[in-house]
Order: C-alpha cells, then sequence, then structure tokens
C-alpha cells in the first residue's frame, strides 16, 4: 500500500480516478440482462451471473491472496464471494480497491472449497445422528405444530436439529452439571441420538463442579452427539467442552489454561499426577490427543505436532520435535480459533448458526426446543439476582429496623431477612457457598431460632411491663 | 476532498431534499440508488470501557439497520496516553477499563449483526485495549499520525499471582482472549503475542508479497528487539508490514483508498454515539455535584432541621443512583472514583431511610412524652398495645 497524503491523493485522483469510476459502474449489477458485469483494474470485465463459482484474486493487508467459492453479491462497493482461503470456509467481502482479478472457474470447484447446495463441508462426518433419526413414523408429517409422538413412542421433530444449551459464568455457578442433565433429558424425549450444542462462554470455576460435569458427561454420551461451541472455555470451562464429540470455535473463541490451583498455589506432586490423568482420560472421551491437553495444565509439558501436507494427518509429539510448536516449557497452552482448527483439535469455526448448521451438516439451523436457552436465560436470571440481593440482604442486617427504635421491629425485621437467606439458599446454594460465602443454611436457623427466642423474651417483657 | 464531493452536490441535494419533502419516510436519502455510496461513520473514541460501551452500540446497529447504508466506518480513537510524553498528563482515570468480554460483546454485536454490510475500521489513534478493537476488523486503516500500541495492559491480572504454573494459566488465558480479537480481525497472532507480552521480540521477513512474522529477531525486518516492553506500531511501520491496508488522513482519503470517488456520508451518523458520551460525562459531572450536595445536607442534618437535610441527603443519592441505572459508565466511573457501586448508594439510601424514620419517631416521642409521660420507645409501645 501506499501511504497516502492530500497531494499525492491530487495527483492519483488524475491517474487512476477514471479507472476506479468505471469500477464502480460495473460492479452494479446489470439492470437489463440479470447478468452481472464487473469491470477490473486492468481493463478487463468479468462477466456472469450470481452463484457462479469462481475465483478471486485480492489484496488483505498488503499481501494477495486467493478465495474461490461461489458468488453471492456484486454490489457497487465490493463482491461477496462465499468460498474457502487456506483450508478455512468464510464468507469473504472484497472491496474492489483490493480486487486483482476474478475468474469463473468450471463449477467444478476444487475440492472443499465451495459451499454452493449440496457441496461438501470440511467437516468430516463424524458418526452423525440426525434428530430424530430412527425415530419418527415413516412418512409421518409432523408438521409445525406441537411435536407428536412417533410409532416408538418418541416426540418427532418435524424437521432435522438441534438442542441448545448456553453455558455461562463460573463453573459450578452459572455452568452447572444440572443444566448439562436437563438438556440431556429433554432430547431424551426424542429419542437417543440427538445433537445438544452447548454454547460456552465461561472463565472456569469449581473443581468439584469439574468432578460432577465428567459424571454426567460418562451417563450422558452414549445417548446423544454432544457438540461445543466456544466462546471462552478457559479452565475448568475447558475441561467441560473436551467432554464433547465435537469442538467448534467462534472466531474470538478460546479454550485452555486447565492448570489447578487453591489459594495462591497449583497443585503438584500427586494431585497434579492424578489431574493430568483425568484430563488425559476426558480427552480420549471427546476422542482428542491428551498431549495438548496435558500442555494446557503444566507449564513446563510440551506440545508439538507435524501435519502431512498431503492427507492433513496430525502428529503429536510431547517434545519440541513437530513442525509447529504449540507449547514450549515455560507456556501454558490456550487455544485461538485458527491454531486449534490447523490441528484439527477443533472441528471448525463458525460465527453465526447458520455458519455452524453447516459445519454440523444440517440443511439449516433450526431448534427443535427452546427449552435449553429458557434454563439458561431462568438460571443466569437467578444467580445474577441472588449475586446482587444477597450482600444487601447481608447489609441490612446491620441497621434494617433500627430506626423504628423498637426492639421487636427489629428482631423481627432481622428475623424476616434471616429467612430471605435460606430461601435463597434453596434456591441457588452453589452462589450462596462458593461466590458469596454466606453461612450454611442451619447455621442461618440456628440464628433465626436464637432471635426467636430473644423475640419472645421482649414481647414477654413488654406484656409484663405493661401490667 | 470536499471539492470533489462537489461533483456530486446536484445528486446529494436533491435526494436530501427528497428525505426532507416526506419526514415520516425512511431516511431514504441515505440509501438513494443513485450510484453513490452511502457511508456510515462510527464514532469509536474517549475512553474504553465507558465511551466505548456496549450499551450504545445496539443503539447505533438500530440506526444502522434502519439507514442502510453501503459501507460502515469504525472511527478509533482511543489513546490512553497523548503523544506529549515529557508532559505526563495523561489522566489515570480516563484510562481504558480491563473489561475485556464486553469489548468482544462490541466486536461479535457488530460484525455479526450487520454482517451483510462492509465493514472498514480507521484508527486515529489507539493505545491501551483500544488496540484490540482496532485489530478485530480485517480491512484496518490509520491516520499518518496512529499509533497501535498499548496492549501490554492485557497481562495486568497476571502479575498478582506468585506461583509460575498459575502464573503460566493466566497469562495463557488472558493473552488467549486477546488474541480472539485478532482472531477475528484475520491477522497474525504472533503480532498479537508480541503486543500483549514483553518479553517476546518481533521481527519479519518478505517472501514477494508474503509477509512471515517471527516472535524472535531472526526476521529480516527487526520489529521490536526489546524483551521489556511490548511491540507497537506507527501508522508508517503498520503500513509498511501490511498490517493496515493504508493511510488517510481524512475521510475524503479513507474512501479514496477504498476506490471511491464519491461517497454520501449518512447524515447525522455519528450523533448517537456523540450524544451519548455528552450525556453520560454531563450526568457524571452532576454526579459530583450532587455527591457534595449530599455531604453537605449530612452536615446539616442536625436538631429540628435534621429530618428536613436527611431527605434531601437521600434524594441526592437517589438521584446518583439512577444516574448509575441509566449508565453502567456513570457507574463504573463513580465506583473507581469512590468505591461505591449501586449495591453501596442502594444501602446509604436505606440507612437514610431508617435515620430519617429514628429522627421522626424521636420528635413523635419527645412529643408525646410530655403529654402520656412515656419517653419516646415506650411510647410508642404503649401505642401499640
Amino acid at each position: 500500500m501506499i501511504r497516502m497524503n492530500s497531494r499525492m491523493l491530487a495527483v492519483l485522483r488524475a491517474l487512476v480516478g477514471p479507472m476506479l469510476a468505471l469500477a464502480v459502474l460495473a460492479l452494479a449489477p446489470a439492470a437489463h440482462a440479470g447478468s452481472l458485469e464487473v469491470l477490473l483494474r486492468d481493463g478487463s470485465t468479468w462477466r456472469g451471473e450470481l452463484n457462479d463459482t469462481v475465483e478471486a484474486r485480492f489484496v488483505e493487508s498488503g499481501v494477495e491472496l486467493t478465495i474461490v467459492g461461489r458468488l453471492v453479491k456484486a454490489e457497487r462497493l465490493y463482491v461477496q464471494i462465499d468460498g474457502e482461503i487456506g483450508g478455512n470456509k468464510v464468507n469473504k467481502t472484497i472491496f474492489h480497491a483490493d480486487l486483482r482479478s476474478l475468474r469463473s472457474t468450471d463449477g467444478s470447484a476444487p475440492t472443499g472449497t465451495a459451499t454452493a447446495p449440496g457441496g461438501t463441508s470440511s467437516k468430516p462426518a463424524s458418526g452423525t445422528a440426525g434428530p430424530g433419526a430412527g425415530t419418527a413414523a415413516p412418512g409421518g408429517d409432523v408438521g409445525s405444530g406441537p411435536p407428536q409422538k412417533g410409532k416408538d413412542g418418541y416426540l418427532v421433530s418435524p424437521k432435522k436439529g438441534v438442542f441448545v444449551l448456553p453455558l455461562e459464568g463460573t463453573v459450578g455457578i452459572g455452568l452447572r452439571h444440572e443444566e448439562i442433565e436437563a438438556i440431556a433429558a429433554e432430547a431424551d424425549k426424542y429419542g437417543p441420538g440427538q445433537i445438544i450444542v452447548l454454547i460456552v462462554d465461561s472463565p472456569g470455576g469449581l473443581v468439584i463442579e469439574g468432578d460432577k460435569i465428567h459424571d454426567s458427561f460418562k451417563k450422558l454420551k452414549d445417548r446423544h452427539r454432544f457438540v461445543a461451541w466456544i466462546k471462552e472455555a478457559i479452565s475448568g470451562a475447558a475441561f467441560t467442552a473436551l467432554h464433547c464429540d465435537e469442538i467448534y470455535f467462534q472466531s474470538v473463541g478460546t479454550l485452555g489454561a486447565i492448570t489447578m490451583f487453591s489459594g495462591q498455589d497449583a497443585i503438584k506432586g500427586r494431585e497434579l499426577d492424578a489431574w493430568l490423568d483425568k484430563c488425559s482420560q476426558v480427552a480420549e472421551m471427546g476422542g482428542r490427543n491428551p498431549i495438548p491437553v496435558r500442555a494446557m495444565i503444566h507449564a513446563p509439558l510440551l506440545a508439538s505436532y507435524d501435519k502431512d501436507p498431503v492427507t492433513g494427518k496430525v502428529t503429536w509429539y510431547d517434545t519440541m520435535q513437530g513442525a509447529t510448536v504449540l507449547s514450549n516449557e515455560k507456556d501454558n497452552l490456550v487455544f485461538n480459533a485458527s491454531t486449534a482448527l490447523d490441528c484439527h483439535f477443533s472441528d471448525g469455526t463458525a460465527d453465526t448458526t447458520e455458519e455452524l448448521a453447516k459445519l454440523l451438516q444440517l440443511p439449516e439451523w433450526y431448534e427443535i426446543s427452546d427449552y435449553g436457552r429458557k434454563l439458561h436465560a431462568d438460571w443466569q436470571r437467578t444467580v445474577k439476582q441472588c449475586k446482587e440481593e444477597v450482600p444487601l440482604i447481608a447489609q441490612r442486617l446491620q441497621f434494617k429496623g433500627s430506626g423504628s427504635g423498637d426492639t421487636e421491629e427489629v428482631l423481627g425485621t432481622r428475623i424476616n431477612l434471616l429467612k430471605q437467606l435460606i430461601q435463597w439458599w434453596q434456591r441457588a446454594p452453589n452462589v450462596m457457598r462458593y461466590e458469596l460465602g454466606v453461612p450454611e443454611k442451619d447455621a442461618l436457623e440456628r440464628q433465626i431460632a436464637n432471635l426467636q427466642r430473644q423475640l419472645a423474651m421482649a414481647r414477654r417483657a413488654r406484656q409484663n411491663a405493661g401490667n | 476532498m470536499r471539492n470533489l464531493a462537489l461533483v456530486l452536490a446536484s445528486a446529494s441535494v436533491i435526494s436530501f431534499g427528497t428525505a426532507l419533502a416526506a419526514p415520516q419516510a425512511e431516511p431514504a436519502a441515505a440509501t438513494a440508488d443513485d450510484g453513490i455510496p452511502d457511508v456510515y461513520f462510527v464514532p469509536m473514541k474517549g475512553q474504553m470501557g465507558t465511551d466505548v460501551h456496549p450499551s450504545i452500540y445496539k443503539d447505533v446497529i438500530d440506526d444502522i439497520r434502519k439507514t442502510k447504508p453501503d459501507l460502515v466506518v469504525f472511527v478509533l480513537n482511543c489513546a490512553d496516553i497523548n503523544t506529549i510524553f515529557y508532559l505526563q498528563d495523561d489522566d489515570p482515570a480516563e484510562a481504558s477499563q480491563f473489561m475485556l468480554g464486553e469489548y468482544r460483546e462490541i466486536v461479535q454485536m457488530l460484525h455479526e449483526e450487520i454482517r451483510d454490510i462492509p465493514q472498514v475500521m480507521w484508527v486515529e489513534d489507539s493505545v491501551g485495549f483500544g488496540s484490540l478493537m482496532a485489530l478485530a476488523w480485517t480491512d484496518m486503516y490509520m491516520t499518518s499520525e496512529a499509533r497501535l500500541a498499548g496492549l501490554g495492559k492485557v497481562l495486568m491480572p497476571v502479575m498478582q499471582w506468585r506461583d509460575p504454573d498459575v502464573r503460566a494459566k493466566m497469562l495463557a488465558a488472558w493473552t488467549g482472549i486477546g488474541k480472539g480479537f485478532i482472531e477475528q480481525g484475520g491477522y497474525p497472532l504472533d503480532i498479537g503475542e508480541a503486543m500483549m507480552r514483553p518479553e517476546k521480540r518481533l521481527s519479519c521477513s518478505f517472501e514477494g508479497r508474503d509477509v512471515t512474522w517471527h516472535l524472535d529477531t531472526t526476521g529480516t525486518w527487526i520489529i521490536d528487539d526489546d524483551e521489556k516492553r511490548t511491540s507497537q506500531f506507527t501508522a508508517q511501520l503498520a503500513e509498511d508490514t501490511g498490517i493496515c491496508d493504508g493511510i488517510a488522513d481524512t475521510k475524503d482519503d479513507l474512501m479514496f483508498l477504498l476506490g471511491y470517488r464519491e461517497y454520501r456520508e449518512v447524515p447525522g451518523c455519528e450523533a448517537t454515539v456523540e450524544r451519548y458520551i455528552d450525556d453520560w460525562r454531563r450526568t457524571l459531572d452532576l454526579c459530583t455535584t450532587w455527591v457534595q450536595e449530599y455531604q453537605q445536607y449530612l452536615g446539616w442534618a442536625q436538631g429540628d432541621d435534621a429530618i428536613k437535610y436527611l431527605g434531601q441527603a437521600k434524594e441526592r443519592l437517589e438521584r446518583i443512583l439512577g444516574a448509575m441505572i441509566k449508565y453502567p459508565a456513570v457507574e463504573i466511573r463513580f465506583r473507581s472514583a469512590t468505591g461505591a457501586d449501586k449495591n453501596a448508594i442502594k444501602i446509604q439510601i436505606e440507612q437514610l431511610q431508617e435515620q430519617i424514620r429514628a429522627a421522626r419517631k424521636q420528635q413523635q416521642g419527645g412529643g408525646r412524652g410530655g403529654v402520656g409521660g412515656g419517653g419516646g420507645l415506650s411510647g410508642g409501645g404503649g401505642r401499640r398495645r
């Protein structure tokens, strides 16, 4: 790129202005013929139609790149191509200033590059069990109304689709095994082999919850196909995602750093060995090599890999001998979307549900039930309310009712506040225990009993004073 | 460049005139099908975390959807430190806030919700977390004086950990999250690594037009050979190494670089953000006044006037609470300055209510005490019976 200042601009405008003006006009869809003409910078013209398979060369960040794919848009300012760059599926907007060449290919685009209807996906088929597979009554018309039961007694979804459960917040607080089990139970109604998409956005959390999540997945994984869609999966959240059959990243996604620590210090010795073993086992449960997972736990552990240029097969090393080093002896491993994709740790990158549907080899994105999203919203609301309300209640215990100057009212108010805390213990015990550090329920009950005794004494004293 | 735009003046005037003549119509002027691209400029300026906050970009997206421009340009100007180093007059209260989750929300929201409209990032200056935003867009331009720096801040939470394994975990986690932005923009992750981690050096090599980055000094062009500071880029360096797509000092320059001799700025496109920034900052100033008044009223709340002034002090706190609820930015800055968040204010309000109640009781009790012979509290008890 050339640095532009105003004087240079004036010169350049004079030189290239007419050409650019032509390009602007030419990129507009031809109004009459129903076909498109794009006049390129070198003076040549590309003619074709939307959905044609094209090869475009363009400049990005000073580098010339090539994309092969389906032309989905040709506007005044840009063309948009749905295709593949460097093995990654993209929907690329190319400004005409960056466009160097555009040509039609013969329609049979290079393998795996086109996402035209019926085209192939880069995602390998992995034991796909479509929703409702084998459960619908043959030829049964389920329509768009409430789901009906098939001959086998399972509910039948009107379309192929997924169950979605967002997993958000601290592991053990916002992200819990209870919701994972609940969404699986909902999916059970539609028979085995459902696709359950867990949208993970969590910085990690409680080890104790990790154990429960592990136990839940051991029970559930042979019933359904679990898919993790990663926005943020750090620490315990990465541990959760590793259980899934497939992992997809969002572009901003990140996964790793599973080091277990208590207080200020990381676990060491036998405890560390046990954790390494457990995570390795989880990695294998999800069909992944444990080497990168171990490098996420203890910084000195190494991870590198070689990738066969022809087959794409990845060979892992727990040394630095691989051509691509993911983690040296100083660093803990955290994956981003591209690093995870390159070594096949992730199965693809998707930023929208439609993109994810393609990667899951679904004809479209269809959520069979909103149960998981409601479950998530309800629980997140509860957690938020609890975090806001309980500290207020705790502070109110110090002063609420004191303005009355009435001992009985003060005691009654405190009893009510403690009862509110007990109600929160019933609704959100983990938030109370781990996040807020509120005294246990039985301690609060003892306190209530004590206050009730004081209240009774105060009443008696008042009655006696009245007599 | 404005002179150049005169070429289109007639077309612009005509289409704007049409829109003005039909006040109830959609802002069709911005989408007039006259071949002139409509460009929506979105300011991202001021303090990251307050001026740049997810709450306002939801409104921006709504407006973009309404006006349907051909192109959206985000104009980034978020620098924690100015360019006059020796003055050291940067206000620490205005430094970018550590809110990576919120920034990621903005990036995803803008990328996904208006994904059908091409988007360009134009950096006027960026030192601090703003650089994550800059690198989250593939098409990125800079002004000639722009900087792309200050990402060492991402490691702020890492240093509180002593254990080397935990520190490595935290470092990997935070830089991983930071690199998520860079991944979104399609830039090499090594650049992000070097911009966030001081000990990483950075160099690059060229093979034809391809740039290869190295986290050491083995490349032919050494960008950063200092292991005590993070890598940073001037506009020129960013352009020379292919990080930015070009240098443009004015909107017209930018549009020219993008290949458009002519364009039309969507009328009022910057107003949503500008108004928001003005409003929350004015409200924050008011909060400072209200705090002073609150303290003054508390000081006066004695004797016969106690209830009156306690009531006024409470009312000032209610105003502050209202401001915090309306503008998360106000709460962020108020908390930074005073340590008090919404909940702390709520509690203070409730405590004042109790004080007012006690003062009333005292006044009433004193009166009754004279009549009925009972004293304050016991008088109350007597009435109950």
